[in-house]
């Protein structure tokens, strides 16, 4: 709901009858968004019903929502985004009887007619291109986890991690397949997990967004990353992701302009907040409350953010840990850094994503930089959110929009190939917040083609995650226009296997 | 109007309950004057007249009764309605019966008439107690209340104010000023209606503001009249009504101030002890009677009022406090983000001490008794003390927190921690997992684990482990090992001229087929399609 809508007057207008009949219906809608907004959709009950109830009328004016549906084992996300789909035959899912088959041409039995991008349908052969990564076993508990020598200090986190070898998804082209991860359709406009996390579980910090976005450059090919991605659909306009950049303004448009004091914005602030309450008390529209708070919420973001993103507090110890690049703003490693920091402030959802894992072509040299990029600062996160005890509550997922062919596209040689998109079997890994550690979920067929055992849909892994952040994932809905929305839209199973 | 689908049709029909009503109470009077006018005017026929009445008794009172039944349901109503609710359904019933003994012509019909006529009586009375008020039909005939005098031992309900018999007009304590409840509306009503709020133009800081009234009702104090007083009647409404003041999840006013309240308004002396608050500021909820008794009692169901007023003080300052799931009533509270001061915390989340699960401090600074007052939260399972600021060269004694009775896990993280941080962890009993990281104490982490084996101790985090093996150099299979091209001429599917780019390899034998389509077929039985190779 927008301001220019040309059902919302700006305030009733007495005498007028049509105005004012048009105003009533513009009331009535607002009531019954407000009622739908405001937690109803939660199903609380007992001392839960009690405490959300001063949500109601606060609107907006703090954001913490009421009780899970059930004990949370997570209160946070990490979400490691990889954004263009790293090749999980070249980083997590060992193949080692592959390399027999060297520009051996991919049977039919096990491409099966499946549909291919445009980009390699046209091919000729499909040439197997084996791994030219050795793999090592890194010890976790049990038989151990084969990973690939592109990730040496992730393997040897090996013991906190729980790999999910059997990922599929619906889509085969990034926007799509992003679309479809972030938020639980294919199809752009429904809210982001951050903003349904932001939606379910309120902000422990009001000092700080809910859900914060952190984007590094990679060194591969590179897609578009809309701000969509992170959006909040029909969910309130304050669960959507607010981006932290790295340059001058870590927040757009945060800082005052030239020549305004703090005491000067204060005094604007409160002139406006009167205006804005007196409004609000004549057309209660939840809106204006939700407007009021995001004011507060910039003012105190003013101080908050430049503490958040100083590291001069950070000793050399742990600098050191996430490894050089971690003093240049913006690369991976310092946003892994910046992670743990508003992690420990309380943030709910923390989504990073670094670029460039999508390599049709030059993928050895490629992945080579990619991972040399995220391996050190990811398990120095990891590491870091351990020893300060927030491991046990921060749930910390890892991962891209979809795999990679085990066929070359392009030129196949054996010190060079390119893979193509593979949404029928890929690898991501989880980490602390209740997350079964050690493991190893799920198989692929001998070309990491298709998967063999134990399938997890993006739903699956959606529900799993809503369901260590307390929520049953069939009842965080949202109504909008006569229909319940969730993130799993009609499908998604819990799969109890990676639970601790 | 709403559409029809989207009308609560119960709910339409509860709402008709106090006109449906009317109709049973005049049938059964009528039909008992049929039944009267009988005995003196015998032989006449009556019974066409009453079979009418009949039938829209029998009609009417199952309806009312269950239109009443509904709009109970809807709830609003206290206690007083089951027993006006009891009688309508008996009336029902006995009404149906009347109906059943009539078209018998059985000789019971005029007695169950009469039985009803002496069930409507108190039936009715009970339901217009409801909606005029109790003694509504006796009060004109009652000494006015106001000249009662006195009450001089109020506890509680207010309807009993004004009928202690102690008339002393003599020795009569000085009636309540505007000065005596202040308090009271400072606590309850001010921080909306007061000097620095208005809602709805009411403020309700001075007599003239509260006198004035807002711009709903006109003057919210009708001296003398509690009853015509906005102020009075708005509390006085169902919690859930939605005029109810104030507002739901705010503190309500116990009885003991509505008593006062009203007795300022009669113009009347104070009606028992003074209500007690504690600093105006700190949560009014915490001083109410009942929390009193509670915390004598250490661990009981908390008072939901006083756990919900001293959660929204704590969101006032913007810390965080939520129930940690639906089905169990325990507080996640997190302060290390709001503009909480350390010397009120003590105040703030003292109310709240028996609900505690998890506590979070990180980065900021203790004060004296905070350590005794989580010790002494009987649900604490988590406690996070994370980077507490501390004077330079302090450190933390963990002594004040022993015997916190079910603190499982406890994060000091990059919190200096000194006194004897093995005794004072020895000595809380249900401690699983402690985070000693940046305390200095990690040093000493051998020894400690050795004092306290069932705890899991957390010193750091270990670098990465190292790769248990490694599998040899990567090669490759001889490229080239594929066949050059396909060995057959003719699809074995189709039998037509073999495209090169369609070539499956199977057995170590490159088949090559026509089109994309044939290797499908080929793939559901290959050994009918070898056989048509060989067969070549």
């Amino acid at each position: 709901m927008t301001t220019s809508d040309p059902l919302t007057p700006a305030t009733p207008q007495g005498g007028d009858p049509l105005q004012e009949r048009r105003w009533l219906m513009t009331r009535r809608r607002l009531f019954g968004l407000g009622a739908a907004s405001m937690g109803a959709a939660l199903g609380r009950v007992g001392l839960g019903s009690l405490l959300s109830g001063s949500e109601a009328s606060a609107a907006g004016a703090g954001l913490a929502a009421g009780p899970t549906h059930h004990p949370a084992r997570a209160k946070r996300v990490i979400y490691l985004h990889m954004e263009g789909g790293p090749s999980h035959l070249d980083l997590f899912d060992y193949k080692p009887q592959l390399r027999a088959r060297y520009d051996e041409d991919l049977p039919d039995s096990v491409r099966q007619g499946q549909r291919l991008t445009g980009m390699t349908s046209g091919q000729s052969r499909f040439p197997v291109a084996p791994s030219l990564f050795r793999f090592s076993r890194y010890p976790n508990g049990g038989d151990g986890a084969w990973i690939s020598e592109l990730m040496p200090h992730t393997g040897g986190m090996a013991r906190e991690l729980c790999f999910v070898r059997s990922m599929h998804t619906d889509a085969i082209n990034h926007e799509p397949a992003i679309t479809f991860f972030q938020t639980g359709s294919q199809i752009p406009g429904r809210p982001s997990f951050g903003a349904w996390t932001s939606y379910g579980l309120g902000n422990a910090n009001e000092n700080l967004p809910a859900f914060v976005v952190l984007i590094s450059q990679g060194f591969g090919n590179t897609q578009a990353l809309s701000e969509r991605f992170w959006g909040s659909g029909f969910l309130d306009g304050k669960h959507a992701g607010c981006k932290i950049r790295s340059g001058k303004d870590p927040v757009l448009y945060l800082k005052d302009p030239e020549g305004i004091s703090r005491d000067d914005r204060r005094r604007m602030l409160d002139l406006v907040g009167a205006l804005n309450e007196e409004e609000e008390q004549r057309s209660f529209d939840p809106q204006v409350a939700t407007r009021l708070a995001q004011y507060e919420m910039a003012y105190r973001m003013q101080m908050s953010v430049p503490e958040l993103v100083d590291f001069s507090d950070e000793s050399d110890a742990t600098l050191e840990m996430y490894g050089p690049r971690v003093k240049q703003p913006g690369t991976f490693a310092a946003n892994c850094l910046l992670a743990r920091r508003l992690a420990e402030r309380g943030v709910r959802f923390i989504q990073l994503f670094q670029r460039g894992w999508d390599a049709h072509g030059n993928l050895p040299g490629e992945i080579r930089q990619q991972s040399e990029a995220v391996d050190q600062p990811q398990a120095a996160l990891l590491r870091d959110l351990r020893q300060r005890g927030l491991l046990d509550d921060t749930l910390v997922l890892w991962g891209g929009e979809f795999g990679r062919t085990v066929y070359s596209q392009g030129t196949l040689s054996h010190t060079n190939y390119g893979r193509d998109h593979h949404p029928r079997a890929f690898t991501v890994w989880m980490a602390g917040g209740g997350v079964r550690p050690g493991t190893v979920h799920g198989a692929t067929d001998d070309y990491g083609y298709n998967i063999t055992e134990d399938p997890v849909s993006v739903h699956d892994l959606h529900a799993t995650l809503l369901h260590l952040l307390g929520f049953d994932h069939e009842r965080l809905t949202f109504r909008l226009q006569g229909r319940d929305y969730r993130l799993t839209d009609v499908f998604g199973r819990v799969v109890p296997e990676l639970l601790a | 109007m709403r559409n029809l689908q989207d009308i609560d049709w119960a709910e339409a029909l509860a709402r008709l309950h106090p006109v449906l009503l009317h109709l049973p109470i005049g049938l059964i009077v009528a039909l008992c004057w049929l039944e009267f006018w009988g005995w003196f005017k015998k032989g006449e026929d009556r019974r066409r007249g009453q079979g009418a009445l009949v039938w829209l008794l029998v009609l009417s009172t199952p309806l009312a009764a269950a239109s009443g039944w509904l709009l109970h349901e809807g709830g609003g109503y206290g206690e007083k309605v089951e027993w006006h609710e009891w009688g309508g359904i008996s009336l029902a019933f006995l009404s149906l019966a009347a109906g059943w003994s009539f078209w018998r012509r059985s000789r019971l019909y005029p007695w169950l008439v009469w039985l009803g006529f002496v069930l409507l009586v108190p039936t009715a009375h009970l339901g217009a107690g409801l909606t005029h008020g109790e003694d509504f039909l006796l009060e004109p005939w009652l000494e006015p209340a106001e000249d009662e005098g006195t009450a001089s031992n109020v506890q509680g309900d207010p309807a009993q104010l004004v009928v202690d018999g102690q008339d002393s007009e003599l020795n009569a304590p000085p009636p309540l000023g505007f000065a005596d409840v202040l308090p009271i509306l400072e606590a309850r009503c001010t921080r909306c209606h007061g000097e620095n709020k208005q809602r709805g133009d009411l403020a309700l800081h001075t007599e003239a503001g509260a006198l004035a009234g807002g711009e709903y009702e006109g003057p919210s104090v009708v001296f003398g009249d509690p009853d015509a007083s906005p102020l009075i009647t708005r509390i006085r409404l169902p919690l859930d009504h939605e005029d109810h003041m104030p507002p739901e999840n705010k503190p309500q006013p116990t009885a003991l101030e509505v008593a006062w309240l009203e007795a300022w308004i009669r113009g009347e002396p104070a009606p028992g002890e003074a209500p007690v608050f504690e600093e105006e500021e700190s949560a009014p909820a915490s001083s109410t009677p009942e929390e009193g008794e509670e915390t004598s009692q250490g661990v009981s169901a908390p008072d939901p009022e006083a756990v919900a007023a001293a959660v929204a003080a704590l969101r006032e300052r913007r810390a965080h406090a939520q129930a940690r799931s639906a089905q169990d009533a325990s507080l996640w509270i997190d302060l290390s983000a709001s503009a909480v001061e350390p010397a009120e915390r003590r105040g703030l989340l003292e109310p709240l001490s028996t609900v505690i699960a998890e506590l979070g401090l990180a980065r900021s600074a203790l004060v004296a008794g905070d350590l005794e007052l989580c010790a002494a939260m009987p649900r604490l399972e988590r406690l996070d003390l994370r980077r507490l600021e501390l004077a330079e060269g302090e450190a933390l004694d963990l002594g004040p927190l022993a015997g916190a009775p079910a603190l499982r896990v406890l994060n000091l993280a990059g919190t200096p921690v000194g006194g004897d941080p093995v005794r004072a962890l020895a000595a809380l009993p249900a401690l699983e997992r402690v985070y000693l990281w940046g305390t200095g104490l990690e040093e000493s982490l051998a020894e400690l684990t050795a004092a306290l084996p069932a705890v899991e101790l957390v010193g750091g985090s270990a670098a990465p482990d190292l790769a248990l093996e490694t599998e040899p150099e990567v090669a490759f299979g001889e490229p080239g090992s594929l066949p050059a091209g396909p060995e057959n001429s003719a699809c074995p599917i189709s039998g037509q001229p073999v495209d090169a780019g369609y070539t499956v390899l199977y057995e170590g034998r490159a088949i090559g087929f026509c089109c994309p389509n044939c290797p499908k077929t080929f793939w559901e039985d290959p050994q009918a399609g070898l056989a048509v190779l060989d067969g070549e």
